[in-house]
């Protein structure tokens, strides 16, 4: 079984994220990452692709008043990151490759649900959840199906 | 012709549940006791995709029960994707907010609110096609309570309302759940009202109800949970009284484990309790149930046994069938519980069954306190630090070996007043009266 686990926040919280993957790696299944920006120092055994991130804007680089106001605007600037990291996910052809030959895949943080919501429009016979709990909920059951 | 039962509840058979006991020993008891039941309930996938199932509960079910299932959504505990609406996928946020506010509009229950409408329908249908005598609608979820009240007003069937739990108090902090002049309280009075009987699982739960809602004083009861004499069966009392041990010991827990239960106070007391000698060498830890309440474990639960070393270790969740010979592999019980003044368990019970010592892990404040008040093998840890706990599982130890052969007869009839059929009784006497059939 080929697991691949998806994290759309950019900055997806290292410890939080080795976590999941020791757990669904312990199952002794294959299992694949794709971050957004790069996620160092993780124990992976299968692929890891890394979205780039877009350099830091002007914007970005503004004062602190200024930076206080995105902060308030956190939500629109959060969609718009969400929004590229879908584009650039679903135009991957190593990703599409990745989970044409998944069986499920794992979304571990909002934008990530988001992103997986599309993909398995693409991927019809993919399994796709939210959270590691139900990762390993699901391996376990196919586990036990298939005796 | 026999009266006929219509009870509601939402945890039954497959549901593996710490709740689905006492439903279940309910409804078979009434059975047995000549009354045709229908039971009407959540549908068989509600159990095995979300709380998880024990399969070997459904062959305990009474035959002569009917049981109906009414389809249950549960889309906050749903994480397949496939099954998320774009707001959700988009806006999870708003998504889980406006959910909220759309559960408490037919029902102030979150998660459980858009189950009235189904479940009253099936209920009126059931009445329809097969005239209901008596209502026994039992909470949590308390949305059940309006299934019974709907029959009451449209038909007036009596109803008993049977708190496993409690409404509008919180069992572990003792506080007030919902405002005097909520929406709650009120639906929680109204029902109250007009209910022929409320029953409660301790009397501090009911003195609090007593306290709220005096006038409905007379009808409130307790029902404790008891033990099931057929889960027993093959360690007692055929097998006779627990032959005196001496080492090494199996000390066992077996429960649900949620974040309330102080297992790690239990494993630190365990770990002083070996470093001091306090329990003899080779002795060992058993603690077994599910970790948490929904289909997949608690992993911080998970690593913390798994972390306790090689004398402690956890075989998983037992079946119902094979609880009986759990207690029976082991010398001294282990019950930790969550700390409330409010806390009974139905655990407590089968603990006592078992005419074993009992090492007491919760509050001493817990009502699992005066249930086994007067138990002569209880070892009671004088507050929830390690240092109490390895000084209560030695004198559990110190029971399994020296108790006499008088405190353990004496241990086995204590625990006859809290068989489930004994407990049921008296309240099945009086409904049979409230209904026309004694």
């Amino acid at each position: 079984m080929s697991v691949v686990i998806i994290a759309g926040a950019r900055q997806t919280y290292a410890r939080r994220l080795q976590s999941s993957l020791d757990q669904l790696q312990e199952t002794g299944e294959v299992v694949h990452l794709v971050t957004y920006g790069s996620a160092a120092n993780l124990q992976l055994r299968g692929q890891h692709i890394a979205i780039p991130v877009p350099p830091a804007t002007r914007l970005a680089r503004a004062p602190r008043a200024i930076r206080v106001v995105l902060r308030v605007l956190n939500l629109l600037l959060s969609r718009r990151a969400t929004d590229r990291f879908r584009r650039a996910v679903l135009s991957s052809p190593d990703i599409d490759s990745l989970l044409r030959d998944a069986d499920l895949l794992v979304a571990v943080d909002p934008p990530a649900v988001d992103v997986a919501w599309h993909l398995i429009r693409r991927h019809r016979d993919l399994a796709a959840v939210s959270g590691t709990p139900a990762a390993l909920d699901v391996i376990n059951r196919r586990r036990r199906s298939s005796g | 012709m026999r009266p006929h039962l219509l009870y509601v509840v939402w945890g039954y058979p497959p549901c593996r549940g710490s709740g689905v006991h006492r439903a279940l020993a309910t409804a078979n008891t009434f059975a047995q006791d000549g009354w045709r039941v229908t039971v009407l309930t959540a549908d068989r996938e509600t159990f095995e995709r979300f709380t998880g199932s024990d399969p070997s509960l459904e062959a305990r079910i009474d035959p002569s029960i009917t049981v109906t299932r009414v389809d249950f959504a549960w889309p906050a505990q749903e994480t397949d994707i496939r099954r998320f609406s774009r707001l959700r996928a988009k806006a999870p946020s708003l998504w889980r907010r406006l959910r909220l506010i759309r559960d408490r509009i037919p029902f102030p229950e979150v998660g459980y609110g858009p189950w009235r409408r189904p479940l009253t329908r099936a209920a009126l249908k059931i009445h329809k096609s097969d005239s209901v005598d008596l209502v026994i609608s039992t909470a949590n979820p308390n949305v059940t309570f309006s299934a019974a009240y709907a029959l009451h007003r449209r038909a007036g069937i009596p109803y008993v309302m049977d708190y496993r739990d409690a409404w509008s108090l919180d069992v572990f902090s003792g506080e007030r759940l919902h405002q005097l002049n909520s929406r709650v309280v009120r639906l929680e009075r109204k029902y109250l009202h007009d209910a022929t009987e409320a029953w409660f699982v301790n009397e501090p739960i009911r003195a609090w109800h007593v306290l709220q809602y005096p006038d409905v004083a007379p009808r409130m009861h307790v029902v404790a949970n008891g033990w099931d004499p057929e889960v027993f069966a093959a360690a007692r009392p055929d097998r006779g009284r627990p032959e005196p041990r001496t080492r090494p010991l199996t000390f066992g827990y077996l429960g649900t484990m949620s974040r309330n239960v102080p297992i790690a106070v239990l494993l630190a007391g365990w770990h002083e309790a070996r470093d001091h000698g306090l329990v003899a060498p080779g002795s060992r830890l058993v603690i077994a149930g599910y970790l948490g309440f929904f289909a997949t474990p608690r992993a911080d639960i998970a690593s913390a046994i798994a972390g306790a070393g090689d004398s402690v270790s956890y075989p998983g969740p037992i079946p119902k069938t094979e609880v009986g010979a759990f207690y029976d592999s082991i010398d001294v019980g282990v019950l930790a519980l969550g700390t409330g003044l409010y806390v009974t368990s139905g655990k407590v019970f089968e603990y006592l069954a078992t005419g074993k010592p009992v090492v007491s892990v919760h509050d001493p404040e817990n009502a699992a306190s005066s249930v086994l008040a007067g138990y002569p093998l209880w070892a009671p840890a004088q507050e929830l630090t390690p240092s109490a706990v390895a000084a209560a599982l030695g004198r559990g130890a110190q029971l399994a070996a020296e108790a006499s052969e008088a405190q353990r007869s004496l241990a086995l009839q204590f625990a006859e007043q809290y068989r489930r059929d004994v407990q049921f009784r008296p309240r099945l006497a009086e409904l049979r009266r409230t209904v026309g059939h004694p």
